[in-house]
């Protein structure tokens, strides 16, 4: 049950856990754009890559997020990578770059390696940097800090208050749905159910035993929280005060400051053709 | 079958700021045939302690022995696994959340068959073990989220003793029942008892304590503090107030009649009846 809590707010007291949850979710942002920018060469890609993989995993070390579990989604990921891999190979790549010949009628474009190579690299920063941003915001924290994002929204009568509502409540009952399904897998368990081995059918069978009760106890579960909330006058039109409030502190615009700059010398480079190679060969030259 | 626990250790999320140590150095033994009830607050490591017998949850280190088949942290290569949760039946607080099939019948009929009994035999169990805990004819066809909680309740139970369990594990059967329901369940489960079954129970209520069980175990913090007979429990002013539990009425007359020169032996005193009975029994001798 443990591999499905992956990203799970883990309390810590680091730097990354006290910065306020509007500057990581932007953070956030950034370095996904980042990831998705195209530099001038192929190698140029593979070094920012390399820098922003290292980055990346200095604030999990800082942020005490395991390594480990980062390495345990790849596991998931292989079959993917593989498969991307065959679907690059099939289709005609950039010839410019090489190609492997293997029989007279069928090459591989080194392009279509460099493809794979560039998606999974790019899955594994992304799911690092979202890991960072889950392990270390609390649910609350995070809708809050939506919750402002969608604030200008407001004035055209779109109901932020509501989603924001529905999102925290949504993130709030994971953990308790995890919950219960570890309790209803241990109660099937116990009538002979084997999740792990068995026939396609038996399968079917021990997940058609945990899903239906999942269900009704989570549909249970909604209708007795909406009662709740009606009989403690909840009302989504009023205006609502938070016990937490956000306080944007001086580490807040110093990181701020940082990821900035970095982020405008990754556009730099982007919008110069840069190219680190090219300029050390020419300084060597 | 007997169980044996020994230096079984379980430990929560481990290597994580979540760590909490729930077990610490249990040293058990349930003898076979009988009713042993576990006591103690809420977090004192019961239900973890209920679920390492059938290897729902495998200890961090030390091991169960459940007659001959050992328990530990290497459990998942445990081949006999399921001949160990045929053996040791276990049914969970609040037990109406496992119901999934279409119809009661179908439902109980579930476990024998996941054990590899052919569907008729199956069926036949589960009309008897239906017919054990009181759930008539009439409703085998009904679907289960029709039935009242009470109902799901016992069709949850005949669920697990369906399967003929030599050890059957209760985790606060009677929570949330009213008195009379509750009052049936207990009886329910005595009768299995004295078909020859172990049965562990999970309790907070002291009159059934005092009733039914022939061992106590104390569990506080993690750790088996007293192992004793129900009626000990009520002698040692330690354990007793460190659980903070109310000694059943007629434990607290006996003891007053005892008090005021009675010589009423307090292993007898099981309920009303046993406590008029001993009285009797008293004024006979004068």
């Amino acid at each position: 049950m443990n591999n499905i809590t992956l990203g799970k707010y883990v309390p810590y007291n680091s730097l990354i856990h006290k910065l306020d949850p509007r500057f990581k979710i932007f953070a956030m942002i950034l370095l996904m754009v980042g990831v998705f920018l195209n530099f001038a060469s192929i190698w140029m890609n593979f070094i920012v890559y390399g820098i922003l993989l290292a980055i990346i995993i200095t604030i999990m070390l800082v942020s005490h997020v395991k390594l480990s579990s980062l390495f345990k989604q790849l596991k998931v990921m292989w079959f993917m990578i593989l498969f991307l891999l065959i679907i690059n190979m099939m289709v005609p790549g950039n010839p410019d770059l090489g190609f492997i010949q293997i029989t007279s009628s069928w090459k591989i474009y080194l392009s279509a390696i460099y493809n794979t190579l560039y998606i999974a690299i790019r899955l594994v920063i992304m799911l690092a940097i979202s890991l960072v941003l889950t392990s270390t915001t609390t649910p609350l924290e995070l809708t809050g800090a939506l919750e402002w994002y969608m604030y200008p929204l407001k004035f055209i009568k779109f109901p932020v208050h509501e989603i924001a509502m529905t999102i925290s409540l949504a993130l709030r009952f994971i953990p308790t749905i995890l919950e219960e399904t570890d309790k209803i897998m241990k109660a099937q368990a116990s009538r002979g159910v084997d999740f792990q081995r068995g026939k396609l059918k038996e399968k079917i069978r021990a997940i058609i035993s945990l899903i239906i009760p999942l269900f009704i106890s989570a549909f249970q579960r909604s209708e007795d929280l909406a009662n709740a909330m009606e009989a403690r006058g909840y009302n989504p039109q009023a205006k609502r005060t938070r016990y937490r409030v956000n306080k944007w502190r001086t580490r807040d615009t110093i990181s701020l400051l940082c990821i900035l700059l970095f982020f405008t010398g990754l556009l730099t480079l982007v919008f110069t053709r840069f190219d680190l190679v090219v300029w050390i060969g020419s300084l060597c030259a | 079958m007997p169980i044996t626990f020994s230096h079984l250790n379980y430990v929560y999320s481990p290597k994580t700021p979540l760590e909490y140590g729930a077990l610490k150095d249990i040293n058990l033994e349930i003898k076979d045939n009988s009713f042993t009830m576990l006591v103690g607050h809420t977090g004192s490591g019961k239900s973890t302690l209920a679920q390492q017998i059938n290897a729902l949850l495998t200890p961090t280190s030390g091991e169960v022995n459940v007659n001959g088949i050992i328990v530990d942290k290497n459990v998942k290569k445990l081949k006999n696994i399921k001949e160990l949760r045929k053996g040791v039946g276990l049914v969970f607080q609040f037990p109406e959340y496992q119901l999934f099939e279409e119809t009661v019948l179908k439902d109980v009929s579930f476990g024998p068959k996941n054990f590899g009994v052919s569907n008729e035999e199956a069926i036949t169990l589960a009309k008897e073990a239906l017919n054990l805990v009181g759930i008539s004819e009439d409703l085998f066809e009904k679907s289960p989220f029709e039935l009242s909680g009470g109902q799901k309740r016992r069709v949850a139970i005949a669920g697990i003793i369906t399967l003929k369990p030599k050890v059957l594990i209760l985790d606060e059967p009677t929570a949330g029942l009213d008195p009379q329901g509750s009052r049936e369940m207990m009886k329910l489960f005595s009768k299995i008892h004295e078909s020859g079954t172990t049965i562990i129970m999970i309790t907070h209520d002291m009159d059934n304590v005092i009733r039914y069980a022939s061992d106590v175990v104390v569990l506080s913090k993690g750790e088996v503090i007293k192992t004793c007979k129900p009626y000990e429990l009520f002698l040692d002013e330690n354990v007793f107030s460190k659980l903070s539990i109310e000694e059943p009425l007629v434990i607290t007359m006996a003891k007053r009649l005892n008090q005021n020169g009675y010589h009423i032996a307090l292993e007898e005193v099981r309920d009303i009846d046993s406590l008029a009975f001993q009285i009797q029994k008293e004024k006979k001798h004068e």
